[in-house]
This record gives structure tokens, sequence and C-alpha cells, in this order.
């Protein structure tokens, strides 16, 4: 478990991480999504152990990250702009990773240099951008890493190779148990992929739940009554926003989906429809919730 | 051990730098091979080598190999991505720095080491006499040295964040601290020309700092480097570990997001700006101290300070590319000047004890003479490194003289400014020894070396027949032919007087190689020494066996030789230089020749002239080889000429084709009738035209 508490990292007089908490639990694929300068890259660095903080902690089962070459070795990092040495291709990579990380494994390797239909043979300088980040992921999965953290991970990839990066994820988690953290500018990209989420803003978590908890314990409600009413009616549920145009009201309501149906099923409705929200639904009302205009935190490129 | 160095990343490491270490070791092999060459080619003599002929390609090799490979290994540091990556691995950042340095050390060895081994092979190969003693000092001062260029990079490039920076740094690490401390001696002995800069204190002798002595310091102390030095190499060796250590806790405090930054920390960035400020600053210094600050002085001195100034400015403005910082930075020059400030006041402190302190005779056990005639200290701690020593020069500098005469002489010149400069290391009854510039009247300098001739230990040190291991050679004769030559004669050196020793020795300076001789060159621990000896009547036994040998070893090649230079003479042909040298013991014929001739020369100066054949052009050349070649060989230590003849053919350019014989020429002992003699005489002084 990445349990991370109280972190600040600042570059000179900037504050990149405001005593930032967060914990990420073993075998999940957590998420994060802010937008430029929300402080995505440093968090990943510091979890890493490229970073030291200036203040708090990062522990990955109790022990410290920074300089552990133990807890270490079960950490890969692809951060969003790669590395390769001058003039190597694949094998050369593969050979500079298998002397440094314990657990590499040249099985995983060929496997997945099959199922990405790379030449192991041809110099990485020659690649394109999306075969570059194919050539990364080949690498950082064949760490067989506890924890694989991927800035931008899908950065220049095709659809195909989204779905075929995001599906060899799956497998990491499910057979191994590992976990994967990892970012993105996009928020659809991320909501199918991850089991969490977690919003970065000016260095600090403003948001983080599980996505399935996010999208069924938010729901809308449209309702319409035979009398009279206002928002008072509601009292007792947690809305979050309501509005009303005629008879019909519009509410988006946290909580219980089959409690919150019955107790208005009870207020005897003329009119009752339960709908399921969008992800991107969802971030506007929590970020309204939690007094942040949802522009502000998550500009437009976020949402594409 | 595995918490210091990382196994796989050292590999990946060695690996990294596999491309360059090959290629610098390549290189460095070049002057090797290119010597072996030159030796299989023109089937020369080798030599005995000098610690600076051994040294010489190691010394550029260990700058320029180490730098590149510190900076190839570390240059990941200077970029954020890469820096990222490497900061991301599971390895610790001590392990990163070891493992590193310890592969750019591993590629350094392999090219020092595989030059030695080639260098060793190659000298016995040849034959050639070899001070293995010198070579390890020189081998292991080479790896120190490595160590410590290794090191000073590594420092550099772990507290700066781009190339420029990089460089900077390292030449402020290599060369600044040296700098400084020579600087303070240098002025401190201005300001008391009695102290010597090496014996001061280790800290103020340029010699204990492998690296820095090379190059930097060559000029202003012309000091070459003392590689049997142990002090030394454990000086550089304490000095390399601090080096080290520095970098080590540079590189594991620098944090990666630095990549690109011109230093890790402001201070840093200080100290680089102001060292670069400092060195010119430092002439202005030395004008304040050896001049009066009039005319072309006065000119300068401001110059200096503001090209000292823009030059602070301009690392600030280049190495963080920003003008906000230059100006920033400006009021710190302050310091570079309180620096040379410091730098005309403090030397005169160092030098006060000196100067109050009062020497008897008393207190003097006795005196050590380091050097007899120019040569400064440091040529005299090296005598025997070079080639350019004898015996005698290797083993008399360590003598102490103790009677009460020459202890009056060295008090009363304690202090004194002007006369004859010689070096002494005084041993004290303190037991404390000092070494100073002495100056000596003429009337004391005679009389001290009148007491040295006159001490028994010392005179029969001075003509014994040269200790240690020893290695023979002839001109013209053969190594085994020249082992067997010299133990005639050192029996017969052994029994000569000392006043006939000093006829058959020959100084290096004046030595010609002309006439029978032997050579023997030896050392004694880590000094080499050569001793040249004529073959002469004195020792009739090896000079007989000499010309016997020589006759029978080459006579008749070179009458030969002399037979088709004549039958040239006769009928012309492809343009020619010969040379002859004759010399030797002959009733009526004492001088010794160097008779020349050259085509080239003529065609050059006479054209015209060019068109008859050589007879016609110089009949009395053709009557010299004429007389030559057709003498009979002898051994008759009484009555010989002793002929050695060498040529090249050459083109109309002067350029060489090939040789007459062999390169080196053929020599022979041949009897003249006194006529011939008589028509030698004369005509010899006309043809040594060069």
């Amino acid at each position: 478990m990445i349990k991370v508490t109280d972190l600040t990292m600042k570059f000179g007089s900037f504050k990149a991480l405001d005593k930032l908490n967060c914990s990420i639990p073993d075998g999940c694929i957590y998420g994060m999504v802010g937008s430029n300068g929300a402080g995505k890259s440093t968090l990943m660095r510091l979890i890493s152990g490229i970073y030291k903080p200036n203040e708090g902690s990062i522990l990955i089962d109790g022990k410290n990250v920074y300089d552990n070459v133990d807890v270490k070795n079960r950490i890969v990092f692809v951060p969003d702009e790669l590395f390769f040495l001058s003039g190597a291709n694949l094998l050369r990579m593969a050979k500079l990773y298998s002397n440094i990380y314990r657990n590499f494994s040249y099985d995983r390797f060929k496997e997945l240099i099959n199922v990405f239909k790379l030449d192991p043979n041809k110099n990485i300088a020659t690649f394109s951008k999306g075969m570059r980040r194919q050539a990364a992921t080949i690498l950082s999965l064949a760490c067989r890493a506890d924890y694989i953290l991927f800035d931008e991970t899908f950065d220049g990839l095709d659809p195909v190779m989204r779905n075929l990066v995001k599906n060899l994820l799956y497998d990491d988690v499910l057979e191994r148990r590992a976990t994967a953290v990892i970012t993105s500018h996009s928020l659809r990209e991320l909501e199918d992929t991850c089991d969490q989420l977690a919003l970065l803003h000016k260095g600090g978590i403003i948001f983080e739940s599980e996505i399935d908890n996010l999208k069924t314990s938010l729901f809308k409600v449209q309702v319409a009554f035979g009398d009279e009413y206002d928002r008072r009616k509601f009292e007792g549920f947690d809305v979050l926003s309501f509005s009303k145009q005629g008879s019909v009201s519009s509410l988006i309501v946290r909580g219980d989906r089959e409690e919150t149906a019955a107790r208005i099923n009870a207020m005897q409705p003329i009119l009752f429809e339960m709908l399921p929200l969008s992800l991107e639904e969802v971030f506007v009302f929590e970020m309204d919730a939690l007094g942040y205009e949802f522009s502000d935190v998550l500009k437009e490129e976020v949402l594409q | 051990m595995s918490r210091i160095i990382h196994k796989g990343y050292f590999k990946e490491m060695f690996r990294q730098l596999m491309v360059i270490g090959i290629v610098s070791a390549g290189i460095l092999m070049i002057g090797n091979l290119t010597s072996i060459l030159q030796h299989l080619i023109q089937n020369a003599v080798m030599l005995m080598p000098s610690a600076e002929e051994m040294a010489s390609p190691l010394k550029i090799y260990v700058y320029v190999a180490g730098v590149i490979l510190t900076f190839a290994a570390f240059g990941w540091l200077n970029k954020r991505a890469r820096c990222d990556f490497y900061h991301s691995i599971p390895v610790s950042r001590t392990q990163m720095f070891f493992s590193t340095v310890l592969a750019e050390v591993c590629w350094m060895f392999i090219g020092i080491l595989a030059y030695s081994l080639v260098f060793v092979i190659r000298s016995i190969a040849f034959g050639a006499p070899f001070n293995y003693f010198l070579f390890l000092c020189v081998v292991v001062n080479m790896l120190i040295a490595s160590v410590e260029v290794t090191a000073a990079v590594s420092l550099a490039c772990a507290i700066s964040g781009n190339r420029f920076v990089n460089i900077v740094a390292a030449v402020v690490i290599l060369f600044m601290p040296r700098l400084l401390l020579s600087c303070l001696s240098w002025f401190s002995i201005i300001n008391d020309p009695q102290l010597v800069p090496g014996a001061m204190s280790i800290f103020f002798d340029p010699s204990y700092n492998i690296i820095a002595v090379p190059y930097a310091f060559n000029a202003m102390y012309n000091v070459p480097v003392n590689y049997a030095n142990g002090w030394a190499m454990l000086y550089t060796c304490a000095y390399t570990a601090g080096l080290i250590a520095l970098g080590w806790l540079a590189f594991k405090k620098r944090r990666s997001e630095m990549a690109g930054q011109a230093t890790t920390h402001p201070v840093i960035q200080a100290v680089i700006r102001i060292s670069l400020g400092i060195p010119l600053l430092l002439v202005v210094s030395l004008l304040l101290i050896e001049t009066e600050m009039e005319g072309f002085a006065l000119f300068i001195a401001p110059v200096l300070v503001i090209i000292s100034f823009v030059i602070y400015s301009l690392y600030e403005l280049i190495s963080t590319k920003s003008a906000l910082k230059m100006a920033k930075a400006m009021p710190l020059f302050l310091v570079c000047i309180a620096v040379s400030a410091a730098y005309v006041f403090l030397p005169k402190l160092i030098g006060s004890g000196d100067r109050n302190a009062k020497l008897t005779a008393d207190d003097i056990v006795g005196y050590t003479c380091l050097n007899y005639s120019e040569g400064d200290y440091f040529e005299t701690m090296l005598l025997g490194s070079g080639f350019d020593s004898t015996y005698a020069d290797v083993m008399l500098p360590e003598y102490t003289f103790t009677d009460a005469q020459s202890r009056e002489i060295i008090a009363g010149a304690y202090h004194r400014e002007s006369g004859y400069p010689m070096t002494v290391r005084i041993k004290r009854n303190s037991g404390h020894d000092i070494t100073r510039i002495l100056h000596f009247t003429d009337i004391e300098e005679r009389t001290l070396e009148m007491l040295r001739d006159e001490n028994e230990d010392y005179k029969a040190e001075a003509h014994s027949f040269p200790k240690g291991s020893r290695f023979y050679s002839c001109s013209d004769l053969s190594r085994s032919s020249s082992a067997e030559l010299a133990k005639v004669f050192e029996e017969e050196f052994n029994a000569l007087s000392d006043a006939e020793k000093d006829v058959i020795t020959n100084s290096l300076l004046n030595y010609e190689g002309v006439g029978p001789n032997i050579t023997l060159a030896g050392c004694i621990g880590a000094k080499n020494y050569r001793n040249d000896f004529d073959l002469t009547e004195l020792t009739p036994k090896s000079l007989s066996m000499y010309l016997k040998k020589v006759n029978e070893n080459s006579g008749k090649k070179a009458l030969n030789t002399l037979g088709e230079i004549e039958n040239w003479f006769n009928n012309g042909g492809e343009m020619r230089e010969f040379s002859i040298n004759i010399s030797g013991k002959a009733e009526g014929y004492i001088n010794s020749w160097n008779m020349v001739y050259s085509d080239f020369y003529d065609y050059s100066t006479k054209p015209e002239e060019y068109t008859k054949t050589p007879a016609q052009t110089d009949p009395d050349y053709l009557e010299i080889v004429s007389m030559l070649a057709n003498a009979p060989l002898t051994d008759d230590v009484n009555d010989y000429v002793y002929v050695t003849v060498s040529g090249d053919m050459i083109n109309v350019m002067g350029l060489l084709q090939g040789n007459i014989g062999s390169a080196d020429g053929f020599s022979m002992a041949v009897k003249l009738t006194p006529e011939q003699i008589s028509e030698l005489n004369r005509l010899i002084p006309r043809l040594s035209r060069w």
C-alpha cells in the first residue's frame, strides 16, 4: 500500500504539492487527473523516489521510498518524457533493465514483444512516438514490479494500443495483484480503466473516490408532484443540486440509490425517474459541493 | 560492499563506457606501436627510457580519458528526462556514484596497464635497459592520477547541471587549490628569496599533486614530477579520497530537478564564479609585490582587474542565462579583490618567521649540497629521473658535509641576499632540517667546493665505478659483446687514479660519442643514470678488445661501403650524402674529425658544378675515401685510426631515399702510414664543412 502523508514539494518558491494526503491500496488501478501544473507528475516522481519531499512522507508498506533500493525494486516508473540509451534497441534496453531490476523477466519481455509486434533489434530512435511508448511499456511490464507508475500513459498511443495496454495492466493487477498508478489529462481515458480516481488541483487532492462508488452514489432524479412544492420538500436527502421548471424538478442526490427511490416513491410523485450520471457530471457536482468551480479545476482538455 | 557498489549498475556503466574506454586506450597505444615500428624499421638501439618518456603519453591519457569518461558517465545529470530515469531505478545514490566511478577507473586502469605492459614488452624485446622500479612508480602515480581526475570531474558533475559549468567546475576543482597554494609559496619566495617552495611545506610543494603538476605549474617552477616520492603519492591518494568523499556527498544530496541548472547550490555557484575572478587578480598582486607600480604595471593592473570582472560576470551570465542574476552577483566580486589583497600581505607573514630566525655554526650538524651549478632545487631532487644524470649526479646530492669550516660558511651565508646561489639542506641540532637557497661569495663557494673535494668519502664516491642495476652498450657492438667488454673495463677503471678516471669520464653535456667508448646505463632505486667512458690507451685491454670486436663485426662492411663510395665518386650516379667520423691514436694524429660530403649541398649552392662527376667536383674527398677503403684493419691500441662511415641516398629535394650501408653506419679500426696521417691532417679540416 502506498501511503502519502502531508506531502509538500517545493521548487524554489513554487509549491508544487502542498500537504497532500492519499492512500493507494494494493491491487488496484489508481488514476490521477488534473490540469497542467496540478502536481500529478511531481507526485509520481515522489512516489517513484526521484524527488525527495520537502515535508511529509511517502511510505510503501511502511517503508520510505527515497533512496531505498529494496522498495524501488518493487516500483517501475514510465515518465511522460521517455528515456532510452542513445542508439539502443529494445534488446539493449532489456539488458539495462535486467542488470538493474531484480525481477526483470526475459520471458515476459519476449511475450510482450510478440504482443506489441515491435522489432527488438531496431534502433529505438527510429521508432514513432507511439512505438516508443510501447517500448517503454514493454520494458516496464517486464520488470514485474509490484507498483507500476505510468505518467501520461496513453499519450501517443492509438485506440487499439490503448486498449492493449489497458488489458495488459488489468492482467498484471489481477494475476499478480500489482498496483498501477496512472495519470492523465483526460478524465474519459481513466473512466473505464481505474478503480479509484483522484483529482489534483494546485498541489493537493481535492477529491478521491472509487469509481464505482462515485458513479452509483450520485444520481440524477427527475420528479414531479401534484401539489406546489420547493426544495424544502427534499429535506433529509443529500441534495447537491436542485432546479425546478413548472412542476418538474431535477435533483442531484447523493446516497443509496434504492433507499432514495423508495423514499421518493413514498412521497407519491406523479412523475419519477432516476438517471445515471456520467463521470464528468459527477465531477461537476462534487466539485461544486466542495466549493470549487469545475472549469477552474479541470480545464477543457481534461473533458475531451 | 553491495551497499556501495551495485554489481548490475557497474556492469551497465562499464558497458556504456566501453567505446570511449577502448578508443582512448587504443589511441594511447599508438605511441607505443609507433615507437616499436620506428625501432623495427631503423633497427635502432633502444635507450633506457626516462621517467618522462614513460609518463608523457599517460599524463595526456589520464587527463583526456578521465575527463571524457566522466562526462560520458555522469552526462545524464544534465538532462531532466535522463536524470529522472536514473534516479527512479532501484540503485541507491551511493551505489550509483561509486559504481560509476569504479567503471570509469576500471577503463582508465585498463588503458594504463595495457600501455604499461606493451611498454615493458617493447623494452624487453628490444633489449633496452629498463628501470623497473621507476616504471612501477610511474604506473602507480598514473593510476592514482587517473582516480584523482575521475574524482575531481565527478565532483564537478555532481555540483553542476549543465555542460558549460561541468567544464568550468572541473577546471576549478583540478587546478584552483594548487594555483592558490603555489602562488602563495611563489609570492612568499619573492618576499624571502631564501625560501624553497618544495621545502616550505608539502602544501606548497607543487610536486605533491600529480595531476596539477605536469602542465599548470611546470612553467611557474619548472617542476617535473618526482614519481618516486612515496609521500607525494600518499598525499595525492589522501587528496583524491577527499575529492571522492566530496563528490559522493554532493551526488547524494543532489536533487534530480537540478538537471539543466548552473549549480546545485547558490554558494557553489558563487565559489566557482569567484574562483574564475581570482587568477588575473593574482597577477595584480604579483605586480604589487614585485614592482613599484609604475609605467606598464600601472597601466596593466586596472586592465587586468577589468578583464577579471568581465570573466566573473560573463560566467554568471552564460551559466545562468540571466542578466538579473549576473547583476545580483556583481557585488561579490569584492571577494576576489579581497583574496588578491590577502596575497599581497599573507606572503610577508609566511616569510617573517624565517627572516627573523638566527643560525650559528653550533646549531648546524652539517649540510647537503642540493645543487652544484645552475640547476634549481626541483631539478636536483629529480636528478636521475631524467636522462641527463650521471652516477655522481644521482649519488652525491645526498652526501652530508659536517666539517667546522663548512658549517661556519653556511651559518654566515644565512640571510645573505646576493652572491652565488646554492640550494642546501641544513641539518640542525634541533633535529629539524631546513632547505634554503643561500648566497655565497666567490671565496666561500670555492672553499666549499674544495672542502667537498678534500673529503675522502665524497671523493671515493665521486670516482667509484657505478653500482646498482647496470646495462652496458657500445655503439658498434652487440649487447653480449658489450657486457663481456665491460668486465674487462671495470677492472681497468678501478685500477686508475682519480685524475685518470676524470680524463676518460665524459660529461653528458659535451659528449659526442665519437671514437671507441662504452656506455653504462643503470639505476639506483627509481633514479636512472648514464655514464659514457672513452676507451683509450689508459684502458688498453678494453680498447684492444673493442677494436678487435668492431673489426670482426663491421670492419669488412665498412671497407666495402667505402669501396662502393669510391666507385660512385668515379662514376657518378644518384645524389648522395655521407659522413665519415675519424678519430684515433696514431703517431701524428690526435684529432677527431667529422668529414661530411653532400651532393645536395653542392647542388643547391653550385648547380653548374653538379654536371661534373663527384670526383671532378671534390677530388680531396675521393683521396680520403680511397685511402681509408684500402687501409688494413688493426687492433693496435697505440696505432689505429677509428673510422665510422654512414651515408644516405637522397633526392633533389634533399629527402632521404635510402641508406648507404646501414642507418647507423659501419665502424672499423685501420692502420695508416705516417704519410697518410699527414695527408689526412691536411685535408680533413677543409672538408669538415658542418
